[in-house]
């Protein structure tokens, strides 16, 4: 299955894409996906699939787009 | 005198026009050093409790910190306070610019007004030498035309100057102060004080250069953190996208405050993000003296229905989103000419905007009618309507005669239940950061001496992770771990403990949070060589938080004379309820319990007694302000 990654906000500065792909044989947590794609999950405020808002601990069970949102501070 | 330091405190007293200067002993300054912790030390000396805000009898303090105008990055800011006429409280606002460094270089540490002229003045102050000149043909003008007309008639387009416009003439109780037409002491009223006072504006011409102990060593450490600028995202898109970056975020995280903050699912939120932003309607970022990030943004709108002039600047987030979604609507070019009308004038864009949402609601709740607005259909989306509304507000005509005194006294007035539509605290109406999803700053919204505000300490964002910057950048400060944005236990509460004081500290020493950890790129051991550069003190992070901690201490026991308790650290309720609509809905409430159990464990935390909130003898005793215990024994 193929899990794309979209970078949103500054994000694709830091790590110099909009977006990543792998691919997997079996079922994968975004945890692993992350680590994976050598992104810091302190650089992200939320992860979406869909419209849902999930978790690092999420399963992965289908190729799908992972949108990572980055951080918000204020001002 | 102390390097970084003019060693002139200048007073006026405007009704007798007796101008004086003193001359602090070094002591003095290492004790409450500038920004808010000076400016509190004369508010509670000189200002007698339960004084009228309006009255010639507040004080209105302009204070930069010891850091203002050194040139490093992200040091220009200046304090402003008065007892505030929007909370009754500690009034305080801080600005960055241009105008700070101009007064330090014009050889004043801090300017303390007091009394009410008979007739409109404005101050002029070159190098030292204090002059007050007649501004009744300044009265009523605008803040663009008054710039150019004090420019043109001292003869120096180098001029700085700090001023109101009409809606502080006419004491709307959310005006602010505006330096070099962009940049703005932007809560509380304090534009309400100068009005009431009389006093127009505050001309600065400085030519001194300020006397910094190791100026080299400044510039050395500016140079590195000015070279990892490009490196660190966070600063990065501060420059990109300024304060706005963050809009697409949270948009489609289904946060973003909508329709007076009755639900977060904004649908066209599209529209307001910072790429929307740029293409549109941004001609240039700028920067603040000295500042290599250049956050600010610089807009122009030229078409038929709306234009927009270059000269205000241009909306941050703030307005954005107070002006956007909050009152419904999408039109980044409305939004931009709503925020200039506020800079013409001088209000506060989070007031003006969350009020005005506020009177949207009540129309469409029934609570207001056609014959209240003079015929304005006020519902949520009408941007034309804003505008009219902004302009009423301002000169305080029509329904804007009622929507001057902020929405927490308009709901009062209005009674039929309208008080169940206001987002306040203390009176100030809230920022556009959901606590429910960041409940440090939801902690700092109640316990603000002014009044809910995003300003007043580091946002959870930033510590969720073992990786993240401020858990990476801030153990030195004893910042170990990281805390769930969404937590409210007790290592949160301790967490924003430290948080509290140090974003304190900062405002007392003149720097700008957008330019050091966790927000950017400055390291605390760069900060602290800079702060030793400047001074000539070999001072520790020891000294320095004490320092942040009293100021926080001066400032609560000003606000429990003014007769606030803990009953007064509260956060509107739509934060106890759940999301409606969107990615987060039905989820995501604030634990009321759970909330009073952290500010107790908060106040227990910070020497207070942990139902009165009051700081206790000893803590005073161990700040050095013994001189206060009388006042918390009254």
């Amino acid at each position: 299955m193929k899990i794309s990654i979209k970078l949103e906000g500054y994000l694709k500065y830091k790590y110099l894409s909009n977006i990543l792909e792998l691919n997997y044989f079996k079922p994968i947590t975004i945890l692993q996906v992350l680590k994976d794609a050598k992104i810091s999950s302190a650089d992200l405020f939320f992860i979406k699939t869909g419209d849902k808002i999930v978790k690092e601990d999420h399963l992965l069970i289908k190729s799908t787009e992972l949108k990572l949102f980055p951080i918000i501070g204020g001002g | 005198m102390p390097y970084g330091y003019t060693g002139n405190i200048l007073h006026v007293n405007l009704s007798t026009k007796e101008i004086w200067v003193e001359y602090p002993e070094e002591n003095f300054y290492r004790t409450y050093w500038g920004g808010r912790a000076l400016a509190l030390y004369y508010m509670l000396n000189q200002m007698k409790p339960h004084t009228d805000p309006l009255s010639p009898d507040n004080l209105l303090i302009f204070a930069p910190g010891v850091l203002t105008g050194t040139p490093a990055p992200a040091m220009p800011r200046y304090t402003v306070c008065a007892k505030s006429p929007l909370t009754g409280a500690q009034g305080e606002a801080e600005a960055g610019g241009w105008w700070g460094p101009e007064l330090k270089k014009a050889g004043i540490d801090a300017i303390i007004i007091k009394g009410s002229s008979s007739t409109s003045v404005y101050l002029y102050i070159k190098d030292g030498k204090v002059e007050i000149k007649d501004a009744t043909h300044l009265w009523g003008k605008d803040t663009g035309e008054t710039q150019k007309i004090i420019k043109k008639e001292l003869a120096d387009d180098r001029i700085r100057i700090a001023q109101i416009g009409p809606a502080g003439e006419n004491l709307v109780r959310f005006a602010n102060i505006v330096n070099e037409l962009k940049h703005f002491n932007g809560r509380n009223g304090l534009g309400a004080v100068m009005g009431s006072k009389k006093l127009k504006a505050i001309a600065v011409r400085g030519t001194k250069p300020i006397n910094l102990y190791n100026k080299e060593k400044i510039k050395e450490i500016s140079k590195q953190i000015t070279l990892r600028i490009p490196d660190n995202p966070l600063s990065r898109n501060l420059r990109e996208f300024g304060t706005v970056a963050g809009i697409t975020s949270i948009y489609k995280a289904g946060w973003l405050p909508t329709n007076n903050w009755s639900t977060n699912d904004f649908k066209k939120g599209e529209n307001l993000a910072e790429e929307t932003y740029n293409k549109t309607i941004l001609k240039k970022n700028e920067g603040c003296y000295a500042c290599p990030i250049r956050c600010k943004r610089v807009v122009e709108v030229d078409e038929p229905s709306v234009k927009v002039d270059p000269i205000y600047g241009g909306p941050e987030y703030e307005a954005v989103v107070s002006f956007g979604s909050l009152c419904g609507i999408d039109d980044l070019k409305y939004i931009a000419k709503a925020n200039e009308l506020c800079n013409k004038y001088t209000m506060d864009v989070i007031s003006t905007a969350t009020t005005i949402a506020f009177s949207m609601q009540c129309y469409q709740e029934g609570i207001l009618t056609k014959e209240d607005t003079e015929g304005i259909e006020l519902n949520f989306g009408n941007k034309e309507a804003i505008l009219k509304i902004v302009e009423m507000i301002a000169h305080r005509k029509g329904l804007g005669n009622l929507l001057a005194e902020g929405s927490y006294r308009a709901a009062q007035k209005i009674g039929k239940g309208a008080d169940k539509f206001i987002r306040q605290v203390k009176g100030q109406e809230v920022p556009m950061h959901d606590p429910r999803v960041k409940t440090g700053v939801g902690l700092q919204y109640a316990l603000s001496d002014y009044g809910a505000d995003h300003m007043k300490a580091a946002h959870d964002s930033y510590f969720k992770d073992k990786d993240s910057w401020g858990v990476k950048e801030m153990k030195g400060l004893g910042i170990l771990g990281p805390v769930s944005p969404i937590d409210i236990g007790q290592n949160k509460v301790a967490l924003f403990k430290l948080l509290d004081i140090y974003w304190s500290l900062l405002d007392t020493l003149g720097v700008c949070d957008f330019g050091y950890v966790p927000r950017s790129v400055g390291t605390l051991d760069e900060l602290l060589e800079i702060i030793r550069s400047a001074t000539g003190w070999r001072t520790t992070w020891f000294e320095l938080m004490k320092l942040g901690e009293r100021s926080i201490n001066m400032a609560r026991v000003f606000n429990y004379r003014e007769g606030f308790t803990s009953k007064d650290d509260t956060l509107p309720e739509v934060f106890y309820q759940n999301f409606k609509g969107g990615p987060l809905d039905g989820q995501g409430a604030i634990n009321k319990e759970d909330f009073q159990k952290a500010l107790r464990l908060r106040y227990q935390l910070m020497g207070w007694g942990p139902d009165t909130g009051i700081p206790a003898p000893a803590k005073l005793i161990e700040l050095g302000l013994d001189w206060l215990i009388d006042e918390i024994k009254r």
